[in-house]
Formats: C-alpha cells, structure tokens, sequence
C-alpha cells in the first residue's frame, strides 16, 4: 500500500468521487463543484484524477435531448437560475476565443449568418442548444466527434472535448450574474 | 428500461476492469471478473433505483466480487506462486504495488477488506465508506485500525502501510 494507493490529504476527493464526475452522475451538483474547484488547486489530486481519466478511457456521451425547434422562443428562466452557455474554442491545440450564448439554438458553422462563425467548416456545420442547464449539439452538415466518439446528437458536459473539423470546443454553464433588485420603501400618505 | 450489457459495459466497463485489476493484480482473473459482475448486474438491475448512482453499485460489486474472487483458495495460491515467479524478473513500482494490496487483502480478516479497499484503494472517506456499507463512522474507524494493525502483520514490515 505505498505509492498508488497512498492517500491525498483530509479533503481530498476520493476515486468514488471522481469517478462519478468523470461519468458525469455529479454534473451541475455542489458536489461536483466543489471537487472542481479543489482538483484545480490540488496538484495530488489534480494529478490522481488525469490517471483515473486516462485509465477508464473515453465515456461515450449522453444521448441528446429532445432539441427546442428553431425559431421559438426558448423557455423563460426566473432570473436567479438564468444560465449562460460558454464556448471555449481553440484550433490545432492554440485558443482561438471564448463565445457566450443565452438560452436558445445557435448554428455553427462558416456561413457569416451563424450564431457562432468558424471558417474551415461546412456553412451550416452543427446546431448548439442551451435549455435551461442543459446543453446539446447536433450535426446538420458536418461530422461531430465527442470525446472521440462520432455522433450525430447529444447532450454535452463541462467535461466533453467536441471536435468540429479542426477546432475542439469545450463548453461550460454558468449562472448569469443576477442582482436582486433593491426593494424602494414608498411611504403612504 | 433495463439498459443492454453492450451499453453498460461501454459506458463503466472500463472502470470496472481498473478496479478488479488493481484488486486481482492478474489481467486474465481481472477480465473473467468483470463479465461477471456486468453479468450480475444485469441480472439484478431490476433492484436497482433510478435515482441511485450506477458507478457506487458498480463500486460495491466490484468489490464483492473480486473479494469473493481472492477467497477461492486455488486462484489465491496461483497468484501467490506468479508473484514469486515474476518478482526477479519483473520489478516495476507498478506491480510491486499491486502485490502488496492483495498480499494484504489475503491476509487479513475477511470483515475487514471490504473497508481496506474502499480506504487504501478508492480513497474514499470515513463518512463515504459509511454511507456505502451502511455502517457508522465510529464502526468504519475502528474496522480500519484493525485493518492497518492485521495489515502490518500480515506484511511483517512496520510503516508499509500507511493511513
């Protein structure tokens, strides 16, 4: 029981743990954040988790949600729990830019009409769609490879690495930054 | 809907074979065991609740199987007569570390490996090991200073094993 099982620090997330977020049971959970945030400054663990990641190999993704059709609004979310899609999207290894979505469907592609314009694609190469906390990606006219996975439709988590071409997206919900409005005391007569 | 093996074991086999690999210490054993527990799983999916977590069910059989596995005296003698076969000709940190959890796992009282694994192999805490065994904290604590204590025995080396 030396190195490979000795333990990380009290705190410190277990395999169990890790292993449920690498398969995606603790997506959008406290839970799941918090082990987020400590992997990031726990190098021990930060470190065990990149060779749980390697060893259980690739998670084939989720199967998509039933997509909102185009051109209806999509649902309204009460302010407090309004979510924003981020893009992080990089090419042949270097970061290209970072995009922000509301809830909606956006197509991808390198026609300049697109909601997120990438040049090298087909002109109208996936569908993304934010519902909710939900996110889902669609191909129309060019391959998606998720996770090294070819697919047509799924539902995407923080953890997904999407190939479109030659870009690789990573995608990401957060809360929109909402401040509760101030209550004015209107004084009677 | 119970899912179909296929989609299970695409989905944890993988994870499954990593456990009763680090368990078993042997690729073959490690193989054979995992069909079987998709096996038993699919058998017992029926038990299992929607809302529980697939990978803690498949943790817990994980574990019991391959337990149940290092129990069976023949496969417990083979694995001890490879180890000392390929120790001289095989010495990576690796292997030695795998040897040395199950030489332990064979050795110590059969109540307590179930909660050596989940706290030396899986990392898991106090309150995890509870939650999973369905014991309380005070239990898993004392259970694992008997393990650590019938661990250093079974070793013969003092400090091998360490909390």
């Amino acid at each position: 029981m030396s190195a490979a099982v000795a333990r990380c620090e009290a705190g410190c997330a277990s395999n169990l743990a890790m292993d449920r977020w690498l398969m995606g049971e603790l997506a959008r959970t406290e839970e799941g954040e918090r082990l987020e945030a400590h992997v990031r400054d726990c190098s021990r663990c930060a470190a065990r988790l990149a060779a749980l990641r390697s060893l259980n190999g690739p998670v084939p993704p989720r199967p998509a949600l039933e997509p909102p059709p185009l051109n209806v609004p999509p649902p309204v979310m009460p302010p407090e729990r309004a979510a924003v899609l981020q893009v992080a999207i990089s090419r042949d290894g270097l970061p290209v830019g970072t995009e922000m979505f509301t809830a909606g469907r956006y197509t991808v592609g390198s026609d300049g009409a697109c909601g997120l314009v990438l040049e090298g694609l087909a002109p109208v190469h996936a569908i993304v769609s934010l519902s909710g906390w939900r996110v889902a990606l669609e191909a129309v006219s060019g391959s998606i490879v998720v996770n090294g996975f070819w697919v047509k439709a799924c539902e995407l988590r923080a953890i997904d690495e999407v190939r479109l071409g030659p870009y690789t997206l990573g995608v990401r919900v957060i809360a929109e930054r909402w401040h509760r409005p101030r209550l004015e005391l209107v004084r009677g007569d | 809907m119970a899912p179909s093996c296929e989609e299970l074991y695409s989905r944890y086999g993988a994870l499954v074979l990593r456990r009763a690999r680090a368990m078993l210490g042997d690729e073959q054993a490690a193989r054979d065991a995992a069909q079987e527990i998709f096996l038993k799983v699919l058998r017992s999916w029926a038990d299992f609740r929607a809302d529980a977590s697939p990978v803690t069910w498949l943790y817990r059989a994980t574990t019991n199987h391959c337990l149940n596995a290092l129990r069976d005296s023949s496969r417990r003698s083979e694995a001890i007569d490879q180890f000392g076969s390929r120790l001289d000709e095989e010495v990576s940190a690796g292997l030695e570390e795998r040897l040395t959890l199950r030489a332990v796992l064979e050795r110590v009282p059969e109540p307590l490996r179930e909660i050596g694994v989940y706290y030396y192999l899986d990392q898991l805490s106090h309150e995890e090991i509870a939650q999973l065994t369905g014991t309380s904290r005070r239990t898993v604590g004392n259970r694992l200073v008997e393990f650590h204590a019938a661990a250093k025995l079974a070793l013969g080396r003092v400090g091998k094993v360490g909390a």
